[in-house]
């Protein structure tokens, strides 16, 4: 009887132990399998990936650590000492990262991480029962559009990447080397010719910044615009890279690749007009002429969350919390929390000297070998001649901020850090800085009218960088005229009288100061300048003396102090920042070169 | 587990020296022991900590001296595998039941009969999962039939720090802030504090706290007193014993309503029960209660003691007014440390737990002979609470107020669960025993089962069944065989990787059971052992760089999203709509399982001429399937996150331990020790191949510390007159250097120095050498004993204790290591650049001088005096008086006044001097 109890015992056991080393279902949160069977966990994922893939070059956590790009291309200074951009600009790229980069100024990983998930979402999105197949067609097609964005970002950083088409798993062989430029070219206006025929010329109104068929046609506008300019489109390669040359060049120099980049952003344009997406000119003064709402245009174009201007914009308005981009960019008195990151980034004045005068005309700023320091009184008289986008982008030393007018902590007298590099009782210090931080002044570019919101959405694409685009192109392929039909566009629209020179030479110059001021702090310059190939990249762009304003104040002048209390002001070098031809490319992590299967960019 | 052949050679009278207590399972396995009794000796609130030396093999290492927190480490045999971190080191059995470390550190060893250090294949084999990284087994006091007996001991100690570093006076930071300030501008002479300054702080006139004597006292207390009721008849046993610890800190604070000091209170309760029902039945009742209390400053102890070591005296005194009503604080030094621990009220953890045991054995023999059936259930469950009494204090500088806080009374706040845990354990077992001539044979077979419950995401729940058992065979006591196997399920793993098999063969040859040695009266015991087997190992710390998501290992079958932690997106037009974001976590991985460890294991035990012991073992460990995160997949996978069972490692050494008694008239005397060597070296861990081969970390031992190698300091002629560095000298890649800054050696001679050039600058945190030795004498009634524990092969880094180390840096203060730093002030006579010992002081920070390299890395052996004990016993009582851990032969902490155990600056170890009474009827 007690061996029967005992079998019987025996044999509950061994049928109910399965059960008892079942994963309890409490466990972790949500499995695939659960994200893809509701179309709100879904789309969760998609939203995933919107907030990992566009937040590609703009600072905080996900690349190069802190301060912005353009402190490494003489737009701001190269911030604290602890920033990457700092580090960068003493020691160049490195293989092994700075400041939460793993290598160069980028994060080469995450690339692959957000793709993944992209890929993933991609893969599953037809497992989710309560999406129609429009919607999951449309779906995916966001997905896609978002790997051809990190493509495009990583083809203009690096050159040839390894091609990914789907999410691999470890087993699977993982030899695949770098893809050539053709290759990237042909995959990335691949995924944009695929997805551009499924997304939506644009979104109801609360799904706006979502992918549209305008931003699809923008990725492959941009990836053929760097294609065309002289880094990649070129007989040989900035360095030579052996065997591998054609990872970093296309090996000829062929005028056709400025064709297409034409072709491409007329698409642009063309969707704009369908799409209501306009550059934003309310002044009336018609087409060849200055608008006379040149600030408020330019500060709604740059800063009012979804504006008409925008094709596509980074939407995660996060004050606070995960490294949010506010951090690094508001530097006015209301952003509290982390006052150091934007404390060492004041304007260069390398970058000061590409704004206009409001008139058209040139302005005489000091320069580094003056015998005399300015008087004071210039000072003032110099801001107020300049166009309306340097008076948007920044806080001049000692004056308000035009940009939130009435605002005291957007004024000078509640700037409780001062924003300049100004002193008193330091005679005897020009021709040297006093203060190797601050310059000028400080950013004030995506704060329109914003009072006392933090956030903003960073533009990726807007309609301005479209005609600008269409500028460079037309020029180069030798049509100056439809080249500054185009560049005036933007010319006119922020206040200042047509350009009307047409050398080529002269005209790219006055281009690419264009571009230089239209799309100042938008993650455009750092790129922009190294594909151009700039023969003074090392003078003072990338590399080279960086230099600030410098201002000596009136004795007993309370902090901080106004500007009519300048007596003196000149230039000086603040800094020199590194430069090296292989920073042409960003380097791949050490460590992943040290895996054997794909090669370094020349140089590292 | 059965016990007949278990041959313990035990209590050897007080000796903690660990030396010979060895105690072998059934002959063929490689287990040490210590008596309860010897453990009780130690006076620490931690059992863990009494650990430290009385048993062979086992390596515990000190984390901080705060009540509650201690942070030891306990490892069997070094460490043979890198895939477990601090919190999975030796699991821990009571009473052939699994807990947990907080329990196991509650024990009072006046509960406890022996705690046995299991850590051989031969050992282990019952264990399955929970094994590979060895066991501590504990077994607690049961009552033995006969007259009733009653124990007792008082005991009172004063317990000061082992060593505490503390920061030079105003003067001397003065002075060392006028050379660092100097440093950083242009290294042209720029005082900050005049002579005059310096003077007034010499002499007392301007501000020079000590803040370490303002926050701490100098003497801490413990108290504890237990006795124990033991006896009955062969048909009910009992022993029930009542302990109470007490124990008060080192910091200022007053016990009263309005703060406390750090202190901690434990009462704990057992009553093990024996009884033997209708012939066939044992019956054990064995039912184990504690209640703690631990209280403490409401603020933070690890942050005081940062704040301790950061805070200058010179920055304010404790009060900002004469009639001291104003704490003192400014916006860089919030703080006031005094006010921290005096001036914020108070915070108390109160800890619950129960463990009952239930044992049931049926004698079936007559069934058929030496038949029996076990029946056993373990149930255990810990409460812990929180509730603090909190204020704030209102701080001021110069007679105004410095910040936005303010004075508030003290109100009642923050009572809340920190956390509670069961476990339900049950065991049924089948064995049979029985001899026939010189043949003797055992068997028996295990079911158990295991379900823990406790908080949080991944570490709910684990549920986990291991069918074991063993068939032994031994014939005339001379040649013992054993085969032991574990069949463990785990519910961590996918179907198809749950069940894995864990055999273990295992033989032993008792040479003095042999005719040729029978009745020598050289050999009293001589024995050769040799065991070769599996064991596994399911809890992981491969998952940590999941952050939040640390799933121990767990459930990495399935493809886990998690809502996002890097924010939300929003779409929309105008304010925006919400979108949540879903993240996946890692790549899934069906076929991960339990790390496996092989482990072999040849011994030999020895008792010789009436009274020496001696021990030997030799041992190897290759553990291999230890789950790791796959560095080697290229980027484009796509996933940091891949973990598959792709580890190895291995780990060999020996352990020997002697042990000497002999007596001569009145006097007897012992006098052992032991000493354990294991070197490891990880074969593979997925490391990506570093640019340099002498960089990698696979290849060495396990934690082996890499870095730069430091080639002394620059000097004032390697940099020209713009401070750039001369031609020929590789350019450092850590920001502009000036004279005075560490130079590297540039070992791959490519021009630069970075990362690439780091290589291996000292041995690993973990010892390869730990030992202890001791003896003890008597005479008549008096005894007198000593032991001493260290350890060897094993390095620190300075930057571990970071706060104490970088001068100035970020506002801290400076100590005594930055009095060699290099500096060179021609003009007023100030030359030290012969003898630096450490960079040139600045006060920004420096990505050149402070990272890992030769310069900060030093051997941190040390030998210490654990326990020095006079007693004297008459009639039924003992008396006695013991000093223990006052003294560190270190010449680490000679040189640098930090304690080799804990470097970190925390809380610091405690030694005592104590005095007690025991008492016997």
């Amino acid at each position: 009887m007690k061996k029967i109890a005992i079998i019987f015992i025996a044999a509950a056991i061994a049928s109910s132990c399965s059960l008892f080393l079942e994963k309890p279902d409490t466990t972790g949160t949500v499995d695939q399998e659960a994200v893809f069977s509701s179309a709100k966990n879904a789309q969760s994922a998609l939203m995933t990936c919107y907030l990992a893939v566009l937040r590609h070059g703009w600072p905080g956590g996900m690349g190069i650590g802190h301060s912005t790009l353009g402190a490494l291309s003489g737009e701001v200074c190269r911030g604290c000492n602890w920033h990457g951009s700092y580090k960068i600009s003493q020691h160049g790229l490195t293989v092994t990262g700075d400041d939460g980069s793993d290598a160069g100024a980028d994060h080469y990983g995450n690339n692959w991480r957000f793709i993944r998930a992209c890929y993933l979402f991609m893969e599953n999105v037809d497992n989710v029962a309560d999406l129609t197949a429009e919607e999951k067609a449309v779906m995916k097609a966001e997905a896609q559009a978002l790997v051809a964005y990190r493509y495009m970002g990583m083809f203009y950083r690096y050159g040839g990447v390894p091609i990914v088409r789907c999410s691999f798993n470890a087993s699977d062989d993982l030899t695949a080397g770098r893809a050539t430029l053709e290759e990237m070219v042909a995959f990335i206006t691949g995924l944009c010719d695929d997805a551009v025929k499924v997304l939506p010329v644009k979104w109801d109104a609360a799904n706006v910044g979502r992918m549209t068929k305008g931003a699809v046609l923008a990725i492959k506008a941009r990836t053929l615009q760097f294609a065309a300019r002289p880094l990649f489109n070129s007989d040989k390669p900035y360095l030579d890279n052996g065997a591998h040359n054609d990872l970093i060049c296309f090996g000829k120099a062929d005028p056709e690749r400025w064709k297409a980049a034409i072709d491409a952003n007329e698409e642009v344009l063309k969707w704009a007009v369908d799409a209501g997406v306009e550059l934003i000119n309310t002044g009336g003064a018609g087409i060849g002429k200055p608008n006379p709402n040149a600030f408020d245009d330019y500060g709604r174009a740059t800063s009012t969350p979804s504006n008409p201007e925008i094709i596509l914009a980074y939407k995660m308005n996060n004050n606070s919390g995960y490294e949010p981009i506010v951090n690094y960019l508001n530097c006015s008195p209301y952003q509290n929390h982390y006052r150091y990151d934007t404390d060492c980034s004041g304007i260069l004045t390398n970058h000061l000297e590409q704004y206009w005068a409001s008139d058209g005309s040139e302005i005489d700023w000091p320069t580094v070998g003056e015998k005399m320091p300015r008087p004071g009184s210039e000072w003032m008289a110099k801001v107020a001649s300049l166009e309306p986008r340097a008076r948007a982008d920044i806080k001049f030393g000692g004056h308000d901020s035009e940009n939130n007018p009435g605002d005291y902590y957007w004024m000078n007298s509640g700037w409780n850090r001062g924003g300049y590099a100004a002193v008193t009782m330091k005679n005897g210090s020009f021709p040297d800085p006093v203060n190797d931080e601050r310059g000028c002044g400080e950013r004030t570019k995506f704060y329109y009218h914003a009072g006392n919101r933090l956030w903003f959405e960073p533009p990726l694409f807007r309609l301005a960088e479209t005609y600008l685009n269409l500028a460079e192109a037309y020029n180069e392929y030798g049509n100056p005229q439809k080249a500054l039909e185009n560049l005036n566009m933007v010319h006119n629209r922020a206040g200042l009288p047509s350009i009307t020179e047409t050398g080529k030479e002269k005209l790219r110059a006055l281009i690419q100061r264009e571009m230089a001021v239209e799309l100042f702090q938008e993650v455009h310059r750092y790129f922009d300048v190294k594909h151009w190939k700039r023969a003074d990249i090392a003078d003072g762009i990338c590399g080279g003396p960086m230099r600030m304003l410098q201002f000596l104040v009136m004795e007993g002048s309370t902090w901080p102090y106004p500007a009519k209390n300048v007596q003196q002001w000149w230039d000086a070098v603040v800094y020199n920042a590194y430069w090296s031809d292989s920073m042409y490319l960003e380097p791949f992590p050490q460590d992943e070169i040290n895996k054997g299967s794909i090669t370094q960019n020349p140089g590292y | 587990m059965n016990t007949i052949y278990r041959h313990i050679i035990l209590s050897l009278g007080a000796l903690l020296a660990g030396g010979s207590m060895l105690a072998q399972d059934h002959g063929t396995a490689a287990i040490s022991a210590a008596s309860g009794e010897d453990l009780a000796k130690i006076a620490d609130v931690s059992l863990v900590n009494t650990f430290a030396g009385a048993l062979s093999g086992l390596y515990v290492m000190q984390g901080s001296g705060e009540f509650g927190s201690n942070g030891a480490s306990y490892r069997i045999r070094g460490i043979g595998s890198y895939g477990m971190g601090s919190a999975s080191c030796a699991k821990i059995f009571v009473d052939g039941f699994e807990v947990n470390r907080d329990y196991m550190d509650s024990i009072s060893p006046s509960e406890i009969e022996t705690v046995e250090i299991l850590k051989d294949a031969a050992a282990l084999v019952l264990y399955g999962e929970k094994g590979a990284n060895g066991v501590i087994r504990i077994t607690t006091r049961r009552g033995k039939a006969g007259s009733a007996s009653v124990r007792g001991r008082v005991r009172y100690g004063a317990q000061m720090p082992q060593s505490l570093n503390t920061p030079l006076g105003s003067a001397d930071y003065a002075t060392l802030y006028n050379h660092a300030w100097s440093n950083d501008n242009g290294m042209a002479w720029q005082p900050v504090y005049s002579p005059e300054q310096i003077e007034a702080y010499r002499t007392g006139r301007d501000v020079d706290v000590d803040w370490y004597g303002e926050a701490m006292r100098k003497v801490g207390h413990i108290y504890d007193a237990d006795v124990t009721l033991s006896g009955g008849s062969e048909a009910a046993r009992y022993n029930v014993s009542l302990d109470y610890m007490g124990s008060k800190g080192l910091l200022s604070a007053k016990d009263t309503d309005k703060s406390r000091n750090l202190g901690y209170n434990k009462f704990n309760v057992r009553a093990n029960l024996d009884f033997k029902v209708l012939k066939i039945f044992e019956v054990r009742l064995d039912i184990g209660g504690r209640i703690e209390f631990l209280h403490r400053p409401a603020y933070s102890i690890s942050k005081l003691f940062g704040n301790l070591a950061r805070y200058p005296s010179n920055i304010y005194d404790v009060y900002d007014d004469g009639a001291r009503e104003h704490y003192s604080g400014t916006a860089v030094y919030p703080d006031n440390p005094y006010a921290s621990v005096n001036a914020l009220g108070w915070h108390m953890t109160k800890g619950r737990s129960l463990q009952t045991n239930i044992q049931v054995k049926e004698r079936l023999d007559m069934v058929t002979p030496g038949l029996y059936l076990e029946e056993a259930v373990s149930l255990y469950s810990r409460t812990l609470s929180t509730y603090s009494k909190t204020r704030n204090y209102a701080r001021y500088y110069g007679g105004t107020a410095t910040t936005t806080d303010q004075t508030t009374t003290i109100t009642a706040s923050g009572y809340g669960s920190a956390g509670m845990d069961d476990w339900k354990q049950g065991r049924l077992t089948a064995g049979w025993e029985r001899s026939f001539g010189g043949h003797n044979l055992s068997a028996a077979v295990n079911w158990n089962i295991s379900a823990y419950k406790g908080d949080g995401n991944f570490s709910f729940k684990y549920n986990t069944l291991n069918l074991n058992g063993f068939l032994r065979y031994d014939y005339n006591h001379r040649y013992i065989t054993e085969l032991g196997f574990s069949e463990f399920g785990n519910d961590a793993y996918a179907k198809g990787h749950r069940w894995a098999a864990y055999p273990a063969l295992s033989a032993a040859w008792v040479l003095s059971n042999e005719n040729f040695l029978k009745g020598s009266s050289a050999v009293q015991d001589l024995r050769l052992r040799a065991s070769a087997g599996l064991s596994g190992f399911s809890d992981s710390d491969a998952t940590s760089v999941l952050s939040g998501y640390n799933s121990a290992g767990r459930f990495l079958f399935k493809d886990y999203y998690t809502n996002s932690y890097i924010g939300t997106f929003y779409t929309g037009a105008t304010n925006g709509t919400w979108q949540s974001t879903l993240v996946p976590m890692f790549s899934p991985n069906a076929g991960v399982h339990a790390e496996k460890s092989l482990k072999f294991n040849v011994g030999l035990d020895a008792d010789l001429f009436g009274g020496l012991h001696v021990s030997a073992d030799f041992f190897m460990d290759r553990r291999y399937d230890i789950l790791t995160l796959d560095n080697s997949l290229m980027g484009y996978y796509g996933k940091q996150y891949a973990f598959s069972n792709i580890g190895r490692m291995s780990n060999r050494g020996f352990e020997l331990q002697i042990l000497y008694k002999g007596h001569s008239g009145d006097w007897t005397w012992q006098a052992g020790g032991n000493v354990c060597f294991a070197r490891n070296r990880v074969d593979y861990m997925a490391e990506v191949a570093p640019a340099n081969d002498f960089s990698a970390a696979t290849g060495r031992p396990y934690g082996t510390i890499i870095g730069l190698v430091a080639d002394g300091f620059y000097g004032i002629h390697d940099l020209d007159d713009d401070g750039n560095l001369v031609e020929g000298l590789p350019a450092p890649s850590f920001g502009a250097v000036q004279p005075g800054d560490v130079k590297y050696l540039d070992l791959d001679r490519n021009g630069v120095v970075d990362q690439n050039d780091v290589t291996k600058i000292g041995r690993s945190r973990i010892p390869e050498w730990t030992f202890a030795f001791g003896g003890k004498l008597s005479y008549k009634g008096f005894d007198l004993e000593v032991l001493f524990s260290g350890m060897a092969g094993v390095s620190v880094s300075l930057l571990d204790n970071w706060d104490q180390t970088v001068a100035f840096v970020d506002n801290r203060t400076v100590y005594e290591i930055a009095r060699g730093a290099w500096v060179y002030y021609p003009t007023e006579g100030i030359d030290n650049r012969a003898a630096a010992t450490y960079p040139r002081l600045t006060t920004r920070s420096n990505e050149n001088n402070y990272r890992q390299s030769s310069l900060w890395v030093k051997d941190a052996s040390f030998i210490k005096l654990r326990n020095l004990e006079i007693g004297y016993s008459f009639s039924r009582f003992r008396i006695f008086a013991n000093g223990q851990n006052f003294l560190t032969i270190s010449p680490f902490k000679w040189k640098y006044n930090l304690d080799p155990e804990s470097v970190g600056g925390l809380y610091p170890l405690l030694a005592s001097v104590n005095a007690g009474v025991c008492v016997n009827f």
